[in-house]
């Protein structure tokens, strides 16, 4: 028997079963054995007929299309080099072996009965045999064949991968009737080819393998073209192309397999992680609250600045992480997904699940970037089972994360940018996080419906973003969970404009109304300062007039409400969506009142804020609230006001930021900590004390950070005045022109204390520009007093200067409602008592 | 339908008509003083004004009267299931009914639709919340009758009033 390898032979079918068989023991093989849901049909047209049994069996079948380019065939190694595939003078080897194992099967079992002469009833015969009138021949016994006849002939075992080499010679697959019967067989297999006959009247020379043909130039997606009916032996050279393209291709399905289980869990620890972070910040709110001073009143209650800022890179954490790195932060220079435009590339690094997992969730690694386009990138053009399920999430990801992303704070849209702080996400351990959201129980799993829209799918997005102009003026119509939502163009709207402009609210939300929530989803102009993210509130309210009446002003805060009218409701979607608060009513419904459906939300979800809703307000009712898991009470009849304070109280987080970044801190620097902040101002009033008066040539310790000299003999001033440090978050660097003074109301909305009533200059612009028109805008210490907003005017301020007045903060004003600031504040004092001693 | 005489009996519960309670013409109160507390009413409306953006393409106080309207409507609706639950003495329904009309002409201020409501919801519970001390059945049954009827009536008045203050600004603005 001839071997396939001898070299003489210019057969090719060596290399192949090696490819082929090589295939198979990877765990991936084709055609019968292909066990993995690897979509190979969809890439390699294929005839139908040779996988599947009973088959019409009309097609010569084979791989009739998509060659190969032709490049280096580096990549396959299973493959000969090219130069040995040819055709040549003889018939191919496969072709003559075929034909001696036909011939050797009938000298065996052939009795003397000429070939492919029927044998009668139970005629003893082989597994494979000529077919009456020996123009076809027969597998009678695939695994017999298969295990038997097959290695002794073509030294593997592999049916599939003789049915593929049947196919590139032109064999084909055809309908097998019973000789006895006429009955159609369906596990017998019968080939033919129209040059291969039982005897000697076989063509021999005529069977090729098919060849591809020169012009057909990779066309941009595998098309299957219906093999011709009269089976042109194809030549040799095809099969090659074609055991190597199936050899790629599958590695590249390997890869991307792999590719997106990395995504998957990166995605799964990026949900896990964003929710830890929240349940940490949550508790450390809750425990400042806890043990800040009692003399706080419950409009005002807040964290400090340090709980406020992380709540703030949180939010910006879970909102879109490319946002603070690409478009917007000096210290990273804008970086393009250039890895994205080359799959390939970037397939190559996400072969190992493991390192390359953790390499995922590191956000905004290049590598993660590149991952995730790549997946993004091949995902749409297979349109096969692969993970079904991803695209469909990503997409919802782009929609839910979307409205984060489109309605920045207001200081990302300005000109002036911000180093931010990197999260630099650990890439800890899969399995500790998957732990911990296994700990976290289904509270996390509500994550995944709203949350994090950060993980690394974000090429689509972070493209777009250097051009950041567009996407902020023209309004976007997204698509939510609730509705359609028409986001009004943002970029020129400040959130004191926003105010004056109440009436075109209409106009730009109410657009599409054919969801019906989408009435609930109207935002637009609110009578609030904008929050940093959309408030997503549910209504759990039998009684129509409240689910208006609540709906009404809910949206009028600049909220998104939904509503439901009973318990079942509230607690189903409360397990398919994350919401910020739940405003329940205390009824006594059939089957189920508030309490006990709070009970049961907090098996489930032990944080968002459910609020009773209620008109019974006897104590032992308001007890038996907080005991079923309620954080507060709203009495009914409610009042605008009191449901504002609800808010105010429990979605601080989501608003009080936009009070420190409302205005950046100034650029280079890395934030310097409160504490170090205080210390050097606490030192230069130490020395100012000594100094004004004097003359302007204070030294300002604190010009690396950006702060202009009128900015720091502001804050010192006040720093002496007072003995507290403004939030200097709150400050404008703005440089050159004395600083206005003019003492201001104690704003009712924090929005109206972001921007100095009566200038209508937008911060933004004028500080990118260096507009000297801007009066800097003062909030003391923390969330509690923002209030005690001071305006700076002219007079004002040369009286300050002075150090005689005395009205810009009250003295009584200042330790009692600090909150968690005290603590940080003490320190500050105690300090320029000591270095005034020093000096 | 059968008149309903509430003096009629005055040691067991009366049973209520609410349909011809409600097809009683009453005459509109001239002033809100007792019917409607109007400090609270205001904050509707006031969103009517908030909601006018000026392009006169919408009824000037569609939300109010939405939820005015909507609230008689689920009133009468309220009313017709609690002179089922009376029928029936069904004291916890009773109570439950009356705290949820409670509730929403709370909302609206119709303060005295709101006080009848709250003594349904006591007594009820067999509870009379004023003197501290438990009802028995029939009691509580009877003294739920006579707040029904109150109730129905303040909101005859409630509503006959709305009514009026609707139809006048719609005479406003023609």
């Amino acid at each position: 028997m001839a071997s396939g390898q001898s070299p003489p032979t210019p057969g090719p079918w060596s290399a192949n079963s090696m490819a082929t068989t090589g295939r198979s023991e990877e765990g991936g093989g084709g055609g019968f054995n292909a066990s993995r849901s690897v979509k190979l049909d969809d890439l390699v047209s294929h005839d139908p007929n040779v996988g599947g049994r009973g088959g019409s069996g009309q097609g010569p079948g084979g791989f009739t299309t998509t060659p190969l380019p032709a490049v280096p065939q580096t990549a396959v190694t299973a493959a000969k080099p090219a130069g040995e595939i040819q055709s040549s003078a003889g018939p191919s080897e496969f072709v003559k072996k075929l034909f001696k194992m036909l011939e050797e099967e009938d000298e065996t079992y052939g009795q003397g009965f000429e070939p492919g002469k029927s044998r009668g009833p139970g005629g003893q015969r082989g597994s494979v045999a000529w077919a009456r009138g020996g123009s076809s021949f027969v597998v009678w016994d695939m695994n017999e064949f298969s295990t038997k006849v097959l290695p002794q002939t073509f030294r593997h075992s592999n049916f599939s991968s003789f049915v593929r080499q049947l196919n590139k010679y032109g064999f084909s697959k055809i309908k097998h009737i019973d000789e006895e019967t006429g009955v159609l067989r369906e596990n017998v297999w019968e080939f033919q080819h129209p040059s291969f006959q039982a005897g000697g009247g076989s063509d021999l020379e005529s069977i090729k393998a098919t060849e591809t043909s020169p012009a057909a130039v990779l066309p941009p997606a595998p098309q299957y073209i219906p093999p011709p009916q009269t089976a042109a032996p194809p030549p040799q050279m095809e099969f090659n192309r074609f055991a190597e393209m199936e050899a790629r291709v599958r590695g590249l399905e390997e890869k991307l397999l792999s590719a997106v289980e990395d995504v998957q869990k990166a995605k799964m620890r990026e949900q896990a992680t964003s929710g830890l972070l929240r349940e940490i910040l949550n508790h450390m709110t809750a425990t400042e609250r806890a043990s800040s001073s009692p003399v706080e009143t419950p409009g005002s209650g807040g964290p400090s600045p340090r709980i406020r800022y992380m709540w703030q890179m949180f939010e910006q954490l879970t909102s879109d992480h490319p946002r603070p790195q690409h478009p917007y932060g000096f210290m990273q220079p804008p970086r393009q997904p250039t890895s994205a435009d080359q799959p390939g590339a970037t397939s190559g690094t996400t072969a190992s699940p493991q390192t390359d997992g953790s390499r995922n969730s590191f956000d905004g690694a290049p590598g993660s970037t590149g991952s995730g386009s790549y997946w993004y990138a091949q995902a749409p053009r297979d349109e096969g089972d692969i993970m079904p399920s991803i695209p469909e999430q990503s997409t919802y990801r782009m929609e839910n994360g979307a409205p984060v992303y489109n309605e920045p704070p207001a200081w990302l849209t300005k000109g002036v940018t911000v180093p931010m702080p990197m999260y630099h996400r650990k890439n800890s351990d899969g399995v500790a996080y998957r732990l911990m959201m296994e700990a976290l129980g289904a509270s996390a799993a509500g994550y995944n419906a709203t949350e994090d829209p950060s993980e690394p799918v974000m090429p689509a997005r972070a493209r777009p973003l250097p051009q950041q102009t567009p996407l902020r003026q023209t309004s976007i119509v997204q698509t939510s969970p609730f509705g359609t939502v028409l986001i009004p163009p943002e970029s020129s709207v400040h959130p004191a404009a926003r105010v004056k402009s109440k009436g075109k609210k209409k106009d730009s939300t109410k657009s599409n109304g054919d969801s019906p929530n989408s009435k609930a989803a109207r935002r637009g102009s609110v009578d609030q300062p904008h929050w940093n993210k959309t408030p997503l509130i549910l209504v759990v309210e039998d009684d129509m007039v409240y689910r208006q009446l609540s709906s009404k002003f809910l949206e009028k805060f600049g909220c998104v409400v939904e509503t439901v009218e009973n318990a079942h409701e509230a607690i189903a979607k409360m397990n398919s969506t994350k919401y910020d608060l739940v405003l329940m009513d205390i009824f006594f419904g059939p089957s189920m009142d508030g309490r006990k459906a709070t009970s049961l939300i907090r098996q489930f979800d032990s944080y968002t804020p459910i609020i009773s809703m209620t008109s019974n307000n006897q104590p032992q009712d308001v007890v038996s609230y907080y005991q079923s898991g309620m954080n507060d009470v709203l009495a009914k009849p409610f009042t605008k006001h009191g449901l504002f304070c609800i808010l105010d109280k429990h979605l601080l987080h989501m608003k009080a930021l936009q009070l420190s970044a409302e205005v950046p801190r100034s650029v280079g620097v890395p934030p310097l900590s409160d504490q170090r902040l205080q210390e050097a101002v606490a030192q230069g009033a130490a020395e100012a004390s000594g100094l004004l008066g004097r003359g302007p040539e204070m030294r300002n310790p604190l010009a690396g950070m950006g702060w202009s000299d009128d900015t720091y003999q502001i804050v010192l001033a006040q720093f002496l005045q007072t003995g507290m440090m403004p939030d200097v978050s709150t400050f404008n660097f703005i440089t050159g022109q004395p600083i206005p003074l003019a003492i201001g109301q104690p704003e009712s909305s924090a929005s109206s204390t972001i921007q100095p009533s009566g200038s209508s200059t937008d911060i933004s612009g004028s500080s990118a520009t260096g507009g000297a028109t801007i009066r800097p805008n003062m909030v003391f210490g923390d969330y509690n007093n923002r209030k005690r907003s001071l305006e700076v005017g002219d007079e004002a301020w040369r009286t300050m200067s002075g150090v005689s007045s005395t009205d810009l903060v009250t003295p009584d004003e200042m330790p009692g409602d600090e909150g968690g600031d005290a603590g940080q504040r003490g320190p500050a004092g105690q300090q320029t008592g000591k270095r005034t001693k020093r000096v | 339908m059968s008149e309903t005489k509430p003096e009629a009996s005055s040691s067991a519960a009366t049973p209520v008509d609410v349909d011809a309670l409600l097809a009683e013409k009453v005459p509109s109160p001239t002033s809100a003083e007792g019917v409607i507390d109007l400090e609270v009413f205001q904050q509707i409306r006031d969103m009517d004004e908030e909601d006018d953006d000026g392009s006169g393409d919408e009824e000037p106080n569609a939300f109010s009267r939405g939820i005015v309207w909507g609230f008689f409507e689920q009133a009468e609706q309220t009313f017709k299931q609690l002179e089922d639950a009376l029928a029936k003495k069904e004291l916890v329904k009773l109570s439950s009914l009356g705290h949820f009309l409670k509730g929403s002409s709370a909302a609206l201020g119709i303060i005295k639709v709101q006080d009848a409501c709250e003594k349904i919801q006591h007594y009820g519970n067999k509870r009379d919340e004023e003197a501290g001390e438990d009802l028995t059945e029939p009691e509580a049954l009877k003294r739920i009758s006579d707040q029904f009827l109150i109730c129905i009536k303040e909101y005859r008045l409630g509503k006959a009033y709305l009514q009026g203050l609707y139809e006048e600004d719609e005479e406003d603005d023609e």
